[in-house]
């Protein structure tokens, strides 16, 4: 022990424990071996697993900006360097760019879909979107196969019967199984579902087999759809489960993530205004903290549910309540943080914040707080960074989308030089019964509609994607806020001919 | 603390200078690597730990003895009337008291704890380096874990240069 140098485990072991990105960055430009041990692939892999992803910012979904935090923010060196690095104008994206529209935003992933193009005929295409996961640090993306015909079908013949559903895509954080491309990070699943009345159609896309698996069709009892569509849904997730939290105050539904099972839990006894004023954290040892605003109190003050998490078990309302200062919204929740908005007022800057609810630490992230947006959290580029959807030609055994499925090439991207793979576009169904309206305000409409029995036209082509701009609809977007985080827009189907006539 | 029972069973530990030390064997297992030689049935007499001096074991020692639980299988029942929060608290000061040794000191016990994997030593030894890497300049870094820059000019400015958000 007479030299102080210190052997290179002792050192990887120090250097894991480094609390921040910028911090291991620094220590690797120490010298030329700790860069080489830094760098290591393995160790980077050990690194990320130890250590959360930050928050860099927010992902303005509907302009397809990046709003990085700003200092004093921690995250703010690194943000700045994702900000320089990333393409969120998503131009490396089969063009149009325009087309895609951002659903979910999760460990520096991006979920978007548009309209399928050749469906004219069929009319389904805006209820099976082109779907594709990218990241646009790397500028690398995956197209998504088309969901599988029979799942399609029994959607299809579903809607025949009930005239409506609920559709959503989302993605689904890592779960603990063991196999080599979670271990590299670019492992990823997307689910698709499709609610009905009283049955549930789900399937999960995994980016290992390339391929869609149908795990859900279930009868949901106690659910009631019409309502939830009305005052439309908010999506959750906190310790492995999503929440579903409708404007109906009886269930929520729940997808455990781990068992990929549905069921339905009770939802904590208060009255709401609407689906989009709750927001659930992550408290520690795996319990789970619902925000709920009180009564008449302009959702500033709210109760406080602990759960234990499990499905089945009781909420328990918290002493002591959750006040916010006036000026201040809350917009939802990721992780342990609550997102809150800063309206401004004499005394705060205006501006997106976090409230880390165990430490009570509030954290600025930036001046404006863009909506709709989402999340985003990642390591900086450079070291730290993989990317985190591997592209190439591995999906060549896709199945699942019929026979009319020649294989899929390799592309070239757009500008950003990545590659990903294309899978032609199929034309699942035939007919035309439905307009798929994407949006609150649209949403809004379908309600209004059904309630006064009017209905209007719209062409199956241009509801998808072309509203994106529209100015009814940004108002709409102001309004649904709350969908920052952990929610994104639903697509609502209707059936406008035959089936409500 | 827990009376020494008679029949309580005692491990030789040698160190490279010469030195042995007798210690309770619960004392002893808080050392993974230790139990695992004790499991392995190959701590018949005394097991000599390389490369680590007698000084440092000493205070390996000295941890250990502080943090071995006190129930155990063949001990007699610790005392019941203190919290558990105290005695972790108590635990802490007397941690923080301990870490308070030089820098070649702090080196060597991080060695030791890795060698001899007692995770809880390995973490108190650990967390000031990575309090100094975190709060310090990158010359410091380098003096205080040992190292030399030994980077081409122009390697360390590409280096400074794509992670320039690191070094704000």
């Amino acid at each position: 022990m007479a030299s102080l140098a210190i052997p290179d485990e002792l050192l990887v072991d120090i250097f894991l424990r480094l609390p921040t990105p910028e911090d291991l960055i620094r220590a690797s430009a120490a010298c030329v071996s700790f860069r080489r041990l830094v760098a290591d692939r393995s160790f980077l892999r050990r690194f990320r697993k130890i250590h959360p992803p930050p928050l860099l910012g927010f992902l303005d979904s509907g302009r397809h900006l990046f709003h990085p935090a700003v200092p004093p923010h921690p995250s703010a060196p690194a943000a700045s360097a994702v900000a320089l690095a990333a393409d969120f104008s998503f131009a490396f994206l089969p063009a149009p760019a325009r087309d895609w529209s951002v659903r979910e935003v999760r460990d520096g992933r991006v979920l978007l879909d548009r309209p399928r193009r050749h469906d004219s005929v069929d009319g389904f295409g805006a209820l099976f979107k082109e779907m594709v996961v990218c990241d646009p640090l790397h500028r690398q993306y995956l197209l998504l196969p088309p969901i599988p015909d029979d799942l399609a079908a029994s959607v299809v013949d579903q809607l025949l019967i009930q005239g409506h559903c609920l559709a959503e895509t989302f993605l689904v954080p890592p779960g603990n199984g063991d196999e080599e491309e979670e271990e590299e990070g670019t492992s990823f699943r997307v689910i698709w579902m499709g609610l009905f009345e009283a049955k549930l159609v789900a399937a999960v896309f995994s980016s290992g087999t390339g391929k869609w698996r149908a795990f859900s069709s279930e009868l949901l009892l106690g659910f009631l759809l019409w309502s939830w569509m009305d005052l439309f849904m908010s999506r959750h997730y906190a310790h492995g489960c999503f929440y579903w939290v409708s404007g109906s105050i009886v269930k929520l539904l729940v997808l455990d993530i781990q068992r990929m099972e549905f069921s339905m839990a009770d939802h904590p006894p208060c009255a709401r205004a609407s689906s989009d004023d709750v927001a659930i954290v992550e408290a520690g040892q795996g319990m789970i903290r619902m925000f709920g605003p009180k009564h008449d109190t302009s959702r500033l003050k709210y109760n406080v549910w602990r759960n234990n998490a499990g499905i089945s078990t009781q909420w328990q309302m918290e002493e002591k309540t959750f006040s916010l200062d006036s000026g201040s919204l809350l917009t939802g929740a990721v992780g342990r943080h609550l997102l809150l908005y800063q309206c401004g007022s004499s005394s705060v800057q205006t501006g997106g914040f976090t409230l880390d609810v165990d430490t009570s630490q509030v954290e600025r992230v930036c001046a404006s707080f863009p909506a709709p947006s989402h999340v985003y959290c990642n390591f900086p580029p450079s070291l730290l960074s993989s990317p985190t959807v591997s592209s190439g030609a591995r999906h060549a055994d896709v199945q699942g989308a019929g026979e009319s499925v020649p294989a899929p090439e390799v592309q070239e991207a757009g500008p950003g030089g990545a590659q990903g793979t294309v899978l032609p576009v199929v034309v699942q169904v035939s007919n035309h019964l439905f307009v798929v309206v994407n949006d609150a305000e649209a949403r809004r409409a379908v309600a209004r509609e059904r309630r006064t029995g009017t209905h209007h036209a719209a062409d199956v082509q241009g509801a998808g994607s072309a509203d994106v701009q529209g100015a009814e609809l940004e108002r709409a977007r102001e309004e649904t806020r709350s969908q920052s985080s952990s929610t994104n827009a639903s697509t609502t189907t209707k059936g406008v001919r035959g089936l409500d006539e | 603390m827990a009376t020494r029972e008679a029949g309580k069973k005692m491990i030789m530990l040698k160190s490279p200078d010469g030195m042995e030390f007798e210690v309770e064997e619960a004392v002893a297992m808080e050392s993974q690597t230790i139990r695992k030689m004790i499991e392995d049935d190959c701590a018949d007499t005394a097991i000599l730990i390389p490369n680590i001096n007698s000084k440092i074991l000493s205070r390996v020692i000295e941890y250990c003895n502080k943090h071995v639980p006190t129930t155990g299988a063949t001990g007699a029942a610790a005392s019941d009337t203190v919290a558990p929060a105290a005695l972790a608290e108590d635990l802490k000061i007397w941690d923080a008291e301990f870490i308070k040794v030089n820098r070649a000191t702090r080196f060597n016990l991080i060695q030791a704890a890795s060698y001899l994997n007692i995770k809880g030593l390995l973490d108190l030894t650990s967390q000031t380096t990575i309090d100094t890497i975190s709060d310090n300049s990158l010359e410091e870094i380098r003096s205080f874990l040992s190292t030399k820059n030994d980077y081409l000019p122009e390697e360390e400015q590409t280096i400074r240069r794509e992670n320039q958000w690191a070094f704000q």
